[in-house]
């Protein structure tokens, strides 16, 4: 188990050195600078802006230089922002995006199996059908949409939750979560039902039934483990992904996290920040996929005996 | 009776403070603007951009600043003499203090301007300086010597600038944030001074007090401001909500006193709404034609196209908030020489759909026959779509012409229009201070934003002539000749209107000072009932 851990570490860190290699000189190789506007500097204006932040060195050097800091974790100053590094940015924006992630992820489950597993039980009926149009709704509704309507119901209509801002009261993190929340609900039920529908057809659920086992016996402990385990393998991708931020969400409801700049530091060309970003979701994504394969292993002991 | 006699002052005293605190709740002086987004940087010489103007001119005073026109009034300057060659100005500051309690001297102006030029601050504006004598070749490390650059104290209360040419509108320029004073002693001891609230030193109405990144800044009121007896406003917020209909959500939701950004769609809904306002905004919005490059290097062509466009047809019907149909390059709200330079100098040219057929056929596509195969080119926004559409259709009826529309990525598109890749383009441009040189000098043919491919060794004469010239009669006459040389002449590009500003503002709210270079000061500001 533990070698298993080390090898995924390992081929974690050379997965990350390949995205950041690819990183950067894919973005260096989109038109425009990011200290270009719609009024062009004079020259010498230029080049001191230019020096300054290093962009005047040939391209490889500069890589040297990143790779240099990255290996101390230092992910360079933003070239927006004058007051704050790449640390910074990414130090000040996580815990927001993460709280609301987090959040965001619980909806999800804590409700999305439930629903799943509701609809699973009761299938064909009433329930199953109410509950799989709901979530064909969920899966489809883009999460600008839940959140522009939240906004207009909550904050312009029954003027009950502030529209923007972040701090003063927790709808701010109500609202937003909710509407983070929509798809991966809808999902996570979607997969539970299914999985959970060929879960109670197998044998050895037919064998715990004829056994005596109290329905609930058999529901728990022989059923349910294993129909998570779809739901297990999308939690890892989705986490990551939640607790990075969404640029729609946060961009609507004015939250200063994390999540806007995977857009604007594309627009701005700022370097530093796209490979802050970029590389901060990577190792979220990759730990997670880590840990999902543990988990894996505690679930379904065929795993562990496999390895 | 002597428990009656200690309680009844007790209720007076306590009916008094209710009173007394809903007065002064009623008129609670804070203001809440929206800011729209994080400024890059709150040193003025590292800063450049609109919500960093909006904060940097609240807390720091140059020597001057800009009333409701945008012109020049006294500020760190109490006044100011002028050479009769136009070229050495001598300024007696005012007394007035740093807010850590140190008198700003000539000296103070001397520093700042130098760090603004220094090539290691590597500012943006630090070319808004370049009227100065010396001032470019110091940034471009040309000089190493700061005592190349023409400014100098006399004495701690006066200041003597030398200028490259006469600039006869030096004074607003100077109320730019690029012109800044700083308190040399002050910044060295406290490097991060800009990025920390609290190490914020300033010389004008107001302190910061807060700065949550990426969600609001706080200004609270400077009482060692020299004016401050007459500052009512006690503090700002500043919330950075990028998202447009957010920020009008905000606004109708109570929660905002004032924004600037409105969604294009809630405009027509907005005009039957007292609480918004447009006004002039020193800009003009335009088509570029890339003068290099068939079918567009003929003076004809683009006339052509030019008349038309139906002008007010755009403004009212797309556009729909007011902006002025342009027919000319400057525009209006420029005095010179006593009178409006719009005004008194009129237009170049008049649409006129059958004036364009004439002047197509005369450069050899009668009807758009045989016109090649052009586009337009735009940077993705809804407004800009809405406008190339709103033009293609004009040229095709009124002129024959088919024209595709090409959408870019903005850092993309400005690429492409720098290195004259493009045949039709949107571009716009904001004057930096009120004279007319500012919207002619960009086609001089080294201008590093002549960005159509204009080449007129007699235009470039002209721009010289107007730059060195220190007779202001003789000089508008130049700008006039220039302006007619661009646009009546040879119609370099194609003005389509010249833009507004707008916002919308609580009633409560009186006394926001903003002019048409987009600058807004909040000292005279009194929120009402």
């Amino acid at each position: 188990m533990l070698a298993r851990i080390g090898r995924r570490v390992a081929f974690s860190l050379a997965t990350l050195l390949v995205i950041a290699t690819a990183t950067f000189f894919l973005m260096h190789s989109i038109p425009g600078g990011p200290f270009s506007s719609e009024r062009s500097l004079p020259p010498s204006v230029e080049a001191n802006i230019l020096r300054r932040y290093k962009l005047d060195q040939p391209v490889w050097r500069q890589f040297a230089d990143y790779m240099a800091g990255l290996a101390k974790l230092d992910l360079g100053p933003s070239f927006t922002s004058d007051a704050r590094t790449t640390n910074d940015i990414i130090k000040d924006g996580f815990p927001k995006s993460a709280l609301l992630g987090a959040t965001a992820f619980l909806i999800a489950f804590g409700i999305g199996v439930p629903l799943g597993v509701a609809a699973a039980l009761r299938r064909a009926r009433l329930t199953d059908r109410m509950l799989m149009m709901a979530s064909v709704l969920g899966v489809s509704a883009p999460s600008f949409i839940i959140a522009s309507l939240l906004q207009y119901v909550f904050s312009y209509r029954w003027q009950i939750a502030p529209a923007a801002g972040w701090g003063e009261s927790p709808w701010q993190v109500v609202l937003p979560a909710v509407a983070l929340a929509g798809f991966p609900v809808a999902f996570v039920a979607r997969l539970v039902r299914s999985s959970m529908l060929q879960v109670l057809d197998e044998d050895y659920v037919r064998t715990a039934r004829a056994k005596g086992l109290p329905p609930s016996g058999v529901f728990f402990r022989h059923a349910l483990r294993n129909a998570m385990l779809p739901a297990v393998t999308y939690a890892g991708p989705l986490l990551a992904a939640l607790l990075t931020g969404s640029f729609v969400v946060e961009d609507i409801f004015s939250i200063p996290g994390l999540g806007k700049f995977f857009v604007s530091s594309i627009n701005d060309r700022d370097y530093t920040v796209i490979m802050g970003v970029t590389l901060f979701y990577s190792a979220l994504l990759i730990g997670f996929n880590v840990v999902v394969d543990v988990l894996y292993a505690i679930i379904d002991p065929r795993m562990a005996v496999a390895d | 009776m002597r428990l009656k006699s200690q309680i009844m002052p007790r209720i007076c005293s306590l009916i008094l403070a209710l009173l007394a605190g809903t007065l002064c709740y009623a008129a609670e002086q804070k203001l809440v603007f929206n800011l729209s987004t994080e400024p890059k940087s709150l040193d003025p010489h590292k800063a450049n951009g609109v919500p960093e103007a909006h904060v940097i001119l609240n807390l720091l005073e140059g020597l001057t600043r800009t009333d409701a026109q945008g012109n020049a009034v006294p500020a760190m300057a109490e006044k100011w003499d002028v050479s009769p060659d136009g070229r050495t100005y001598t300024f007696t500051l005012r007394k007035a203090n740093w807010s850590n309690g140190e008198p700003v001297t000539a000296d103070d102006f001397v520093y700042g301007w130098r760090h603004c030029l220094e090539p290691s601050t590597a500012g943006e504006y630090a070319y808004q300086l370049f009227f100065v004598e010396g001032a470019e070749d110091y940034n471009a490390g040309k000089s190493k010597d700061p005592a190349t650059i023409g400014v100098k104290a006399l004495a701690p209360d006066k200041l003597e600038v030398k200028l490259k040419a006469p600039t006869p509108f030096f004074p607003s320029v100077l109320a730019h944030y690029a012109y800044s004073p700083l308190k040399q002693s002050y910044v060295e001891a406290h490097p991060k001074w800009a990025s920390t609230p609290e190490e914020y030193m300033v010389n004008g109405p107001f302190r910061m007090a807060e700065w949550k990144h990426a969600d609001r800044l706080i200004l609270k009121k400077n009482p060692a401001y020299y004016n401050a007896a007459n500052v009512k406003l006690e503090e700002i917020v500043m919330p950075m909500i990028t998202n447009e209909s957010t920020g009008l959500m905000q606004f109708e939701s109570g929660h905002i006193d004032y924004t600037e950004y409105i969604p294009l769609p809630d405009i027509p809904r907005l005009q039957k709404d007292a609480r918004y306002t447009t006004a002039p905004y020193m800009g003009v919005y335009y088509v570029a034609f890339n003068n290099t490059r068939k079918p567009f290097d003929d003076a004809r062509v683009r006339k052509a196209f030019a008349l038309a466009v139906n002008r007010q047809q755009l403004v009212s019907a797309v556009l729909r908030a007011g902006q002025i149909p342009a027919l000319a390059m400057v525009p209006p709200g420029i005095t010179i020489e006593g009178g409006d330079f719009r005004k008194t100098t009129g237009d170049y040219f008049k649409e006129d759909v059958a004036e364009a057929k004439r002047l197509l056929a005369e450069a050899g596509y009668p009807g758009g026959k045989s016109f090649p195969k052009v586009k337009y080119l735009f940077n993705d926004m809804e407004m800009h779509r809405i406008i190339g559409q709103a033009l293609q259709n004009m040229w095709l009826v009124n002129l024959g012409v088919k024209v595709d529309l090409d959408v870019q990525e903005w850092k993309v598109f400005l690429q492409n229009r720098k290195s004259l890749n493009y045949q039709m383009c949107r571009a716009g441009w904001i004057g930096d201070y009120l004279d007319p040189i500012t919207f002619l000098d960009m086609f001089q043919t080294s201008a590093g934003n002549n960005d159509v491919g204009y080449k007129n060794p007699a235009y470039d004469k002209l721009i010289g002539e107007i730059q060195h010239s220190a007779d202001g009669a003789k000089r508008l006459q130049l700008l006039r000749d220039a302006e007619k040389q661009i646009i009546g002449t040879d119609m370099v590009v194609a003005p389509l209107y010249f833009y507004i500003r707008q916002w919308v503002k609580k009633p409560s709210v009186q006394g926001i000072v903003s002019n048409p270079l987009g600058m807004v000061y909040f000292d005279k500001v009194t929120i009402g009932d």
